[in-house]
């Protein structure tokens, strides 16, 4: 009942749009663009914007650039998560707030504590006994580790004017400790690292021809882009020499860093979030559940999808469309082989399935009820890139009123939305929706459609999973069920450049609009019978991605 | 004041009559006001979900079942037992006052809360609707605003940028760092996720409008023992261990260190107008962070009172869990008063979870899904399921009782007044108007406090003029209990200027919106 409230808001919120007045139809279809736009003629580039390092990100560097520890260092304290519901480091576009500065200042002086907590860690860190160490040889050492890890921590090298300056605010802080003066030095200066904000920021930085991105700020988007972490040694070093500025140079990195395990496990993380398969509620009733543990299942459903994914994207270096019709999958567990009325350990999937949107991981709603609007929704904004955000309206008596009828999710979601000013959005949700209704709340193939309330069951009709795609898709069309709705959308110019587009935005950490190039380069390779990897590829050796742009 | 104690009839009666002094309480409304004695705490509690609208009303019979006509459709009338409170139905605020009422308050504010009821000011029905913000969290019920819609280039379908809310606002205020979160575990679906999070070697999905991170580390302030551990491990009491060198000394020159670094890339390197506008954003939050300390006034510490008791720790299974769930939020208000009154705190928000399942689930019920599905949402819920929340609810407010209680403890001898005197104490929830819904279209609330010429022992009931204009507003329906929160802000003497520098780029606009306009004065009757 709860997704259903919930769902309820999206239903007829989704309507307010078009009860308030005209629907930004530029909102709905953000940075799909249906044409090339200005692609052809180049030169647009995407405008230089700073990013925010995310929390798992910054947590990571500080592991990678000073040592294992440092992460959990900083976690402890200013980036704990029971404070980071009101500020965090995913805002990544945003402007940072008192309360995250405060944070940072906490966290970066809780590494550079943690960092002088033991004679271990303070020469792994710093790379001499900071605890210890007195006189010029700690100047020295801190100047050495400035050189070294404090040019990986900003990710570009330091200047001599920038090492002298941040050696003088080392020596001015060892100056105000007292016995331990030293390590209020390497306190402070570890500190004011973590606090630069050229490690806090991924950020755009001109070359000298004001018209592409210096090779450390290229190395970093690269990096980023493809690994989700700062540049590694060998990209470091290709930028530091200048071989990452050559086209042949910089592919060879790309093709380098995808087959490193990073890019595996960032692109499990990019698809982790791009379809949000592996977070489902779990407040399905014991009545429904008949049994199954939905813990277990939905662990087995996420390894499910992570592995058809890493499969279809890595070893066999699928197309987009792969993940739409594809039946293979990892050996069955019994859960997901009962689900799918399979063998246990099969690697195929019966015929009624058909890529991503077939598996549990996209079918369970979390409660017994599954909804046309979620289930619609899902490929509306995931798989084509439709924002269909939701307008505000209370929606409890409509909802209390649908309720009450004992007829199909389609036929009331369809009953909810007959008003003229709901078609906008609805005509386009709500088809896609019902042609998922073949599947049950924990993914079962089912002819029937059970409804159940108060954990007990209420109701049952037939299930009709007919869905008209003329307001979807370009190509139009009529689908009956999940299976031949996957293969509309697998072959689909819209779903290919939606790819493009939720990859570029994960690349940089952003929608934008000026980015709209590089998913159009993406695309273009999905078109063509490339493949996802090829995209990907294609993606951060377009001569867009090293654009800078005021 | 007449000592002659009051029956619920009699309550009744007089909750009627004070419709007739509506005018006087808006003329109240209109003054300017800032409370003179500012408190000098701030607690946050905030209840998941709502509470069923009979229990928190105290002049309605125990035990009465909801009525068909009664709350689900809250655009209908009363239904008969509440014709009483029909003229509610007209704008303004019926206020009564509660200081001589002998009779039991409500089914959930147990006896417990005699004891309190003169320093409390019970809310009723605030708009507060169509607020998604990040399912059942503290952020809802603090911040006042809705957060879809919201304007930024994140990655991927996240729901909303979360701005600041009160209590951080009250904290960077009142000490410069952040408030202290105590979170209880919420049901049996988040223990079921952090034992999935144990099997993942203690990363839990905590957040669903991430960039690029689902998966975090279990929250830590949801267990009382490491928030103990926080709080009071190795206490040291102020000025009386060695101190090298003054930590405000030390964040102050890493924050001109930073803001020189700062300044150093806008003053010599070419940068888009997005991103000098992002660093000069960031230079002036280093620079007034900067400033604030230097200009800190040195609190004198007060005698530390001795920590509290170390909570048991609770093993880690999922029965065992469910079962100390009970113990586990006496012990987190336990910290909670133990650091307030040690001054180690000075703004705290405590999260007691889905309060209105999770002892069910656990402790009285044997544990359902079937449950949180009937009792969280259904709007005829059964009596016996009324029943069930009625006692858990009441456990929670006896628990809150006592903890205020703690706090009603003398802290200024010369003046008599206690740490909940100078303590703004607000306790809130999501109610909807449907039994325990939570869209927050009516919210309940209670402000327990003594300080300056705030008023307790009263009820306030808004109920339509709220509800109604939470529907008519198509751009901002939260803006009834958003002034609650701006009485909040108001009391700690937050300036409009400083609510303003919260209106930055990608967040929204809280508290200066075209709908604060109107409503930017405290709620009438408060002072």
């Amino acid at each position: 009942m709860r997704r259903w409230l919930a769902l309820g808001l999206v239903v007829l919120t989704g309507c307010e749009g078009q009860l308030a007045g005209p629907r930004d139809e530029t909102k709905t279809r953000t940075d799909v663009p249906s044409a090339p736009l200005d692609c052809e003629t180049r030169g647009q580039g995407s405008v230089a914007r700073m990013r925010l390092l995310w929390r798992t990100a910054f947590l990571s560097e500080l592991d990678a650039r000073l040592a294992p520890g440092a992460s959990t260092a900083a976690a402890s304290v200013g980036l704990s998560p029971a404070t980071d519901k009101r500020f965090n480091f995913e805002t990544a576009g945003a402007l940072l707030t008192d309360a995250t500065v405060d944070s940072l200042a906490t966290t970066a002086d809780a590494v550079a504590v943690w960092a002088l907590s033991s004679d271990a860690t303070a020469s792994a860190v710093f790379g001499c006994n900071a605890r210890t160490i007195s006189g010029a040889g700690a100047e020295q050492c801190f100047a050495d580790f400035l050189r070294n890890k404090g040019s990986r921590l900003l990710r570009r090298p330091l200047s001599s004017a920038e090492l002298d300056d941040t050696v003088a605010f080392f020596r001015s802080q060892a100056a105000l400790g007292e016995s331990d003066g030293v390590q209020e030095g390497f306190r402070q200066g570890l500190a004011s690292l973590v606090m630069h904000p050229d490690f806090l920021y991924v950020r755009d930085v001109p070359a000298q021809d004001g018209a592409t991105l210096a090779p450390f700020s290229l190395a970093q988007r690269v990096s980023f882009a493809l690994t989700g972490a700062g540049p590694d040694d060998a990209l470091f070093a290709a930028a530091l020499d200048g071989s990452l500025s050559s086209p042949e140079g910089l592919s060879a990195q790309v093709d380098r860093l995808l087959a490193t395990p990073a890019a595996r496990e960032r692109s499990q993380r990019f698809f982790r979030q791009w379809l949000r398969y592996d977070g489902w509620s779990l407040a399905y009733s014991d009545a429904f559940l008949d049994g199954f543990d939905p813990i277990s299942l939905q662990a087995d459903a996420t390894h499910e999808l992570d592995a058809f994914i890493d499969d279809t994207l890595w070893a066999k270096r699928g197309t987009a469309a792969d993940l739409l019709v594809s039946r293979a999958t990892a050996p069955l567990p019994a859960s997901l082989a009962t689900i799918y009325a399979a063998p246990i350990g099969a690697t195929t999937l019966p015929e009624a399935r058909a890529g991503l949107l077939t598996r549990v991981g996209l079918l369970a709603s979390g409660a017994d009820d599954w909804h046309v609007v979620a289930r619609g929704l899902t490929v509306l904004e995931k798989l084509l890139c439709r924002d269909m955000s939701p307008p505000n309206i209370n929606v409890a008596a409509a909802i209390a009123q649908a309720e009450s009828l004992k007829i199909s999710n389609a036929d009331r979601i369809a009953a909810v939305t007959a008003p003229t000013a709901c078609a906008g959005c609805h005509q386009q949700i709500n088809p896609l929706g019902a042609a998922r209704s073949d599947f049950d709340a924990l993914g079962r193939a089912v002819s029937v459609e059970r409804h159940f309330a108060g954990g007990a069951f209420d109701f049952e009709v037939p299930v009709v999973a007919r869905g008209d795609l003329s307001a979807v898709l370009a190509a139009g069309g009529t689908v009956d069920g999940s299976r031949e709705l996957s293969r509309a959308l697998a072959t689909s110019p819209e779903y290919q450049r939606c790819f493009a587009t939720q990859f570029v935005r994960a690349s940089l950490g952003r929608a934008d609009a000026s980015d709209a190039c590089l998913a159009f380069d993406g695309a273009a390779v999905l078109s063509q019978g490339g493949s996802m990897v090829d995209a990907m590829r294609a993606v951060v050796l377009s001569p867009e991605f090293k654009r800078w742009k005021e | 004041m007449t000592s002659t104690p009051l029956t619920r009839r009699e309550l009744i009666r007089r909750l009627g009559l004070a419709a007739a002094s509506l005018p006087f309480l808006d003329a109240l409304g209109q003054r300017s006001w800032a409370a003179p004695t500012p408190p000098k705490r701030l607690v946050s509690i905030v209840l998941q979900h709502g509470i069923f609208a009979q229990n928190w009303l105290p002049f309605v019979p125990t035990g009465t079942p909801i009525s068909s006509d009664e709350p689900g459709d809250l655009l209908k009338p009363p239904s008969a037992f509440l014709q009483p409170v029909a003229f509610t139905q007209r704008d303004g605020c019926a206020a009564i006052d509660l200081t001589s009422f002998s009779g039991a308050l409500s089914p959930v504010f147990s006896a417990k809360w005699q004891a309190l009821k003169r320093k409390a000011a019970f809310i009723h029905n605030l708009g507060c609707s169509n607020h998604v913000v990040q399912g059942h969290t503290s952020t809802a019920m603090l911040g006042g605003y809705k957060a879809t819609d919201v304007p930024g280039d994140q990655y991927g379908t996240f729901v909303g940028l979360i701005g600041e809310t009160v209590d951080v606002t009250i904290a960077r205020k009142l000490t410069s760092r952040m408030p202290l979160t105590l979170k209880i575990p919420d049901s049996w679906d988040d223990v079921r996720r952090l034992e999935v999070a144990d099997r993942r070697g203690g990363q839990v999905s905590t957040r669903r409008n991430a960039a690029d991170t689902d998966w975090e580390p279990v929250p830590y302030l949801t267990d009382p023992v490491r928030a103990w551990d926080r709080l009071f491990s190795g206490y040291v009491p102020p000025n009386t261990g060695p101190v090298k060198r003054d930590p405000n000394q030390r964040r102050i020159a890493l924050l001109e260190r930073t803001l020189s670094n700062v300044n150093a890339i806008t003053r010599d390197q070419r940068l888009s107008a997005a991103d000098r506008r992002r660093l000069d954003n960031h230079a002036s939050i280093l620079a007034a962070q900067r400033d604030t300390l230097a200009n800190l006034t040195t609190v004198t510490p007060l005698t530390p009172a001795a920590p509290p008791t170390r909570p048991v720790d609770v093993p880690g299974s999922v029965a065992a869990f469910n079962e100390a769930k009970g113990r586990l939020m006496r012990a987190q208000f336990a910290n909670a008063a133990a650091a307030l009154k040690m001054n180690k705190e000075q703004v705290i928000t405590i999260d007691t979870g889905l309060e209105n399942e999770w002892l069910s689930d656990g402790l009285a019920l044997g544990g359902s899904q079937a449950y949180h599905l009937n009792a969280g949402h259904l709007s005829n819920p059964s009596l016996s399921i009324i029943e069930e929340c009625t006692r858990t609810q009441r456990f929670v407010f006896d628990a809150i009782a006592d903890f205020l209680a703690e706090l009603d403890t003398v802290e200024d001898p010369a003046s008599g007044s206690t740490y909940l005197d100078n303590t703004l104490v607000l306790i809130t929830n999501e109610h909807d108007g449907r039994p325990n819904g939570h869209l927050r279209g009516a919210v309940q609330s209670v402000l327990v406090g003594g300080f300056g010429t705030f008023a307790g022992g009263s009820i306030y009931d808004f109920a339509r003029p709220a509800l109604r204009r939470a529907n008519a507003a198509a751009i901002y329906t939260g803006f009834s209990y958003s002034r609650l929160l701006y009485t909040v802000l108001q009391a700690f003497g937050v300036t409009t200027a400083e609510q303003s520098r919260l209106a930055i780029q990608g967040e929204i606009q809280t508290w200066e919106g075209a709908d604060l306009t109107d409503w930017s004065r405290p709620l009438p009757g408060l002072t």
